[in-house]
């Protein structure tokens, strides 16, 4: 059993890193927080394994806290290019009134 | 070996993304790979066996921090500025510094090696008599309450400290432009209300975040958790249950005026355990004196103070936040 | 009993971890925007499903299955919850799809079709800031919006 832990945590380390590599290199600003969402989610997994692999599974309560906090950052992403735009809008709409 | 493996996968991938975060000019992908950073450090340290600094981490870091960034960045301009002065003198200060670290880590011990100097001074002490004086099975809740109650203080005042420092910068907003703000502008755009799906299922959320709060506070003694990680997520729900309702209704649930006294509350009580405990005749935050049975005290003491210090924290990260959307367009 | 446990909870890990990379391998592939994203929340459900209904065999009769099914829940809701708000920021900010069909080309009404709604409502919000500008320009009020919010204010009274 320990084996196939341990190679589901090297998956789960290597989708990281690919992950990663996307946040890192992403041509537009919203591939890097699909990366940060998605590395949120894979920590989720990689400590609910790690916590079988070390035989300490009464750590869940953190992957609970994860799986909890995560998304809110995105709803922030939304909420901040919803204001954006429409700062942006109103602005060139002032322009164009000029 | 596996925790060695790990890590130092975890470790190298931490570098390269401080690297990026340095080398980015967009201030917004910057947020984003710090995000992506504290989240490698949670889980970093949860291979570390360190659960109590991995939730503190995983709940400040990826959740709270995150937000707060945006709302700076809503009010900032998008692009960092390169700066004025020549980097030759800080490139080799910090280089200089650099390498005096990477030298001293040389003579630090191996990894969880038996006879280093940490695992040798006061923490074997801690641990033998953490059953027989406090009794609590989290050591580290006992030495962060206990021990360390003093440190723990300190840490609270420099968490209030911080908000002051905040709100003296953010403030008040004047209440002309609030007037305005408070119209059907901000109502059309500070809020994800017509999402109708973030709308249900973060609203849906929010007393499971709240009720898991609840849970890591008064479920710090026996599991990872406390009054820190509990007030961030605590302060996460009602951030969540604002960013969906909007910054005016949030205002509503929970005042400013009242997460402001939180702050003061907070810290309040648990310099006054430490008073109280003074008055009853021990010394300053000896908790053993608060109760006829030492053991007893030191838990009432541990459960008032960690009150105190989750209200603290919950107080400090919902007065920045209400700081921030009010300022700011969002 | 036990042995047959073991080789399902083994199957479940395992192919959970496959789904999980592939869905990073995804992730690093895919063309564009939306069909990265695709791939990286369609696998973040499935996979983590997988482990974690793997896991869930493994923890007997304790509290450990209950933690395990809350996270699955949690994890259920917001991952998709998540990925729809993503998607959202990016139409919003004019990322657009890259729609084509056999032959190659864009299709005639996808690419203006899909962005519209979400147009709509900003333009809404738009009027909405005529309505009650947050900067009026010093010195020359516009008429029509100070006769807004005087109005309403007035409602507001009585």
């Amino acid at each position: 059993m320990e084996w196939i832990y341990f190679v589901t945590c090297i998956a789960i380390l290597i989708t990281m890193v690919l992950a990663v590599v996307r946040g890192l290199a992403g041509p537009t600003i919203f591939d890097r927080v699909l990366a940060v969402n998605m590395f949120g989610t894979k920590t989720v997994l990689f400590i609910a394994v790690i916590s079988f692999l070390t035989g300490r599974p009464d750590f869940l309560d953190l992957a609970l806290a994860y799986a909890l906090i995560n998304f809110i950052g995105v709803f922030a992403v939304l909420l901040f290019f919803q204001s954006r735009e429409v700062r942006r809008a109103a602005e060139a709409e002032r322009e164009a009134g000029k | 070996m596996m925790t060695i493996v790990f890590s130092l996968f975890l470790l190298t991938m931490l570098v390269i993304v401080a690297v990026a975060i340095l080398r980015t000019e967009n201030l917004f992908t910057a947020v984003m790979l710090s995000g992506i950073f504290s989240l490698i450090m949670a889980a970093n340290f949860f291979v570390l066996d360190a659960a109590d600094v991995a939730l503190t981490e995983a709940v400040i870091g990826a959740g709270i921090s995150t937000v707060l960034f945006l709302g700076a960045l809503a009010l900032t301009a998008e692009y960092d500025r390169s700066p004025p002065v020549g980097t030759w003198v800080p490139l080799l200060t910090s280089s200089a510094l650099g390498g005096v670290i990477i030298f001293a880590t040389f003579q630090a011990p191996r990894l969880g090696d038996p006879s280093a100097i940490v695992h040798q001074h006061v923490a074997p002490w801690y641990l033998e008599k953490t059953p027989e004086l406090i009794d609590v099975p989290n050591v580290v809740t006992a030495v962060l309450a206990s021990f360390r109650g003093y440190d723990t203080l300190g840490e609270v005042f420099v968490v209030f400290t911080a908000c002051i420092g905040v709100m003296a910068l953010l403030g008040r907003v004047r209440p002309r432009r609030d007037s305005i703000k408070e119209g059907e502008f901000k109502k059309a755009t500070d809020n994800l209300r017509h999402h109708l799906i973030p709308r249900v299922v973060g609203k849906m959320l929010v007393p499971f975040i709240v009720l898991f709060g609840l849970y890591v506070q008064f479920h710090g003694d026996f599991g990872p958790g406390g009054g820190f990680q509990a007030g961030a997520l605590v302060a996460a729900g009602v951030i969540l249950y604002s960013l969906v309702e909007g910054g005016v209704r949030g205002r509503e649930l929970v005042p400013e005026w009242f997460s402001s006294v939180l702050v003061a509350l907070g810290a309040f009580t648990y310099t006054s355990v430490g008073v109280a405990s003074m008055l009853m005749g021990g010394r300053f935050l000896d908790y053993s004196v608060l109760a006829h049975d030492p053991v007893h005290g030191q838990h009432l003491g541990i459960l008032v103070i960690e009150a105190g210090v989750g209200m603290t924290v919950a107080g400090v990260m919902i007065t920045i936040f209400h700081a921030f959307s009010r300022r700011g367009i969002r | 009993m036990h042995l047959l446990l073991d080789i399902l909870s083994a199957m479940l890990l395992l192919s959970g971890a496959f789904f999980v990379f592939v869905g990073g391998f995804g992730v690093m592939r895919m063309p564009e925007f939306y069909t990265r994203m695709h791939a990286a929340s369609l696998t973040d459900t499935g996979g983590a499903a997988l482990i974690l209904f793997g896991l869930m065999l493994q923890g007997g009769f304790t509290l450990i299955p209950l933690k395990l099914a809350a996270i699955f829940l949690f994890l259920f809701l917001t991952s998709p919850t998540a990925s729809y708000a993503l998607a959202n920021a990016a139409l919003l900010s004019g990322v657009k799809p890259a729609c084509r069909n056999e032959t190659g080309k864009a299709f005639p009404g996808e690419q203006p079709a899909k962005p519209k709604p979400k147009r709509k409502s900003a333009s809404k919000a738009v009027k909405a800031r005529k309505s009650a500008p947050v900067k009026p320009p010093a010195g020359k009020p516009a008429k029509r919006p100070a006769k807004k919010p005087t109005k309403k204010t007035a409602r507001k009274k009585s």
